[in-house]
């Protein structure tokens, strides 16, 4: 026994280093197998925002599930009874984030136009029981010499304070979009 | 000599066909003081920006009592409404304690006054016209109105803090010089303000005084 002390010695760490290289290679594989288990479209709830009516009779709720790749914007109206009803949902590139502007709804309630936002490109929409209408595209199909800045809110029933800069820059019209016609009036004031 | 003594007349007879005849500024340039009365015109439509608008119906029987909010019961000092032109914002105060603050319209198509006011009368709904052409606007039940008075605009000028139910652009100038609120924030701010309503018209009195507004910078215009 006392002949040959380092052979145990030896044989005892050679144990603890084969041990310690077993463990630290399953926690190694477990970690890899928990990651390929993750599912890919598992999606994480991040943030709720809510816009209450003028009138305080519909709240509406922006819900967002975020994936590796997408995200999925939901909207749901609540009205004073507790009805809930989803009126639009889209999925956008990552890159991309929805929100609520403050004067969303229409003064009658019976539209909402909502901002998306890709990587600094700003899009306005209006999104009626029909179906959406895109502000800015259909403004620069028509008015190519003017750039949207701010979409305010609703000048009227149906008509959406749009403002625009001239394509030098400078602080261009302000501009009614009519949801009914799906047409622009350009204003003679401009709405700061 | 004769030609300056028939000037001087002229002059003096223009100066008070003037004074006498021609009509003092109000708010609503066709309403004007009957919208200081209680108007309640279910099914009546009106007109803003040469759109047809549906007011909303008002049940004066329908009122609830205001509920206090938490802060409001606890509050203490005198209660005061500061409207800053320039950030379109309203924000009431009673003592330190914010009770609310909130984006109002002021005016575009005629400039909101700026100084001190106190609120001299409180008015449930009321009808509301003015303007011409394409500008004139026709509005039944205009909700929650509560005038204003003070050095800058006299109470016959008729302006005043109300609700609107024909645009949704708070927080930018939309308004013939009135202070637009969103409904659901003008019913609160109705509640609260004094004088304490009492039915559906509520005058301010030596002992019963209305809240102080204050109303300072410039509309982004």
């Amino acid at each position: 026994m006392d002949k040959h002390p380092y052979k145990i010695i030896l044989l005892s760490v050679l144990l603890i280093a084969a041990i310690g290289i077993i463990i630290v290679l399953s926690g190694k594989k477990q970690q890899e197998n928990s990651t390929n288990t993750l599912p890919v479209a598992e999606a994480q709830e991040s943030q709720l925002t809510s816009v209450v009516s003028p009138d305080g009779k519909l709240t509406l709720t922006m819900k967002e599930s975020k994936t590796q790749d997408n995200t999925t914007y939901s909207f749901l109206t609540t009205n004073s009874d507790g009805t809930q009803k989803e009126v639009f949902t889209k999925i956008v590139p990552s890159t991309s984030t929805l929100s609520i502007p403050a004067n969303t709804f229409s003064p009658d309630d019976k539209y909402i136009f909502l901002k998306e936002d890709d990587s600094g490109l700003v899009d306005y929409f209006v999104v009626t029981p029909s179906g959406t209408l895109d502000i800015s595209s259909l403004f620069a199909a028509k008015y190519p010499n003017y750039k949207i800045t701010d979409v305010t809110g609703w000048g009227g029933m149906t008509l959406i304070v749009v403002n625009v800069n001239n394509s030098d820059g400078s602080i261009g019209p302000s501009f009614w979009f009519n949801v009914s016609g799906k047409s622009f009036i350009q204003l003679s004031d401009r709405f700061n | 000599m004769f030609f300056i003594f028939s000037s001087i007349v002229i002059l003096a007879v223009g100066f008070l066909v003037n004074k006498f005849l021609s009509k003092p500024f109000c708010a609503n340039s066709i309403s004007c003081k009957d919208s200081f009365n209680l108007k309640v015109e279910n099914g009546i439509a009106g007109v803003f920006d040469g759109q047809k608008v549906t007011p909303p119906a008002i049940d004066l029987s329908q009122k609830e009592p205001a509920v206090k909010v938490l802060g409001e019961a606890t509050a203490t000092g005198e209660k005061h409404i500061y409207i800053d032109l320039t950030a379109q914002t309203l924000a009431a105060y009673q003592g330190n304690t914010v009770f609310m603050q909130v984006p109002i319209s002021s005016g575009k198509w005629h400039p909101t006054p700026t100084g001190d006011f106190t609120i001299w009368e409180k008015v449930r709904a009321t009808r509301m016209t003015g303007g011409e052409g394409a500008d004139f606007y026709d509005l039944p039940n205009v909700p929650y109105v509560m005038f204003f008075s003070g050095p800058n605009a006299p109470a016959g000028a008729g302006f005043s803090l109300h609700g609107a139910y024909w645009h949704d652009n708070f927080g930018h100038p939309m308004s013939h010089g009135c202070v637009n609120m969103r409904i659901v924030d003008a019913e609160k701010l109705y509640d609260w303000a004094d004088p304490p309503t009492s039915g559906s018209t509520t005058l301010s009195s030596t002992d019963n005084p209305g809240t102080k507004i204050t109303i300072y910078g410039q509309a982004p215009l």
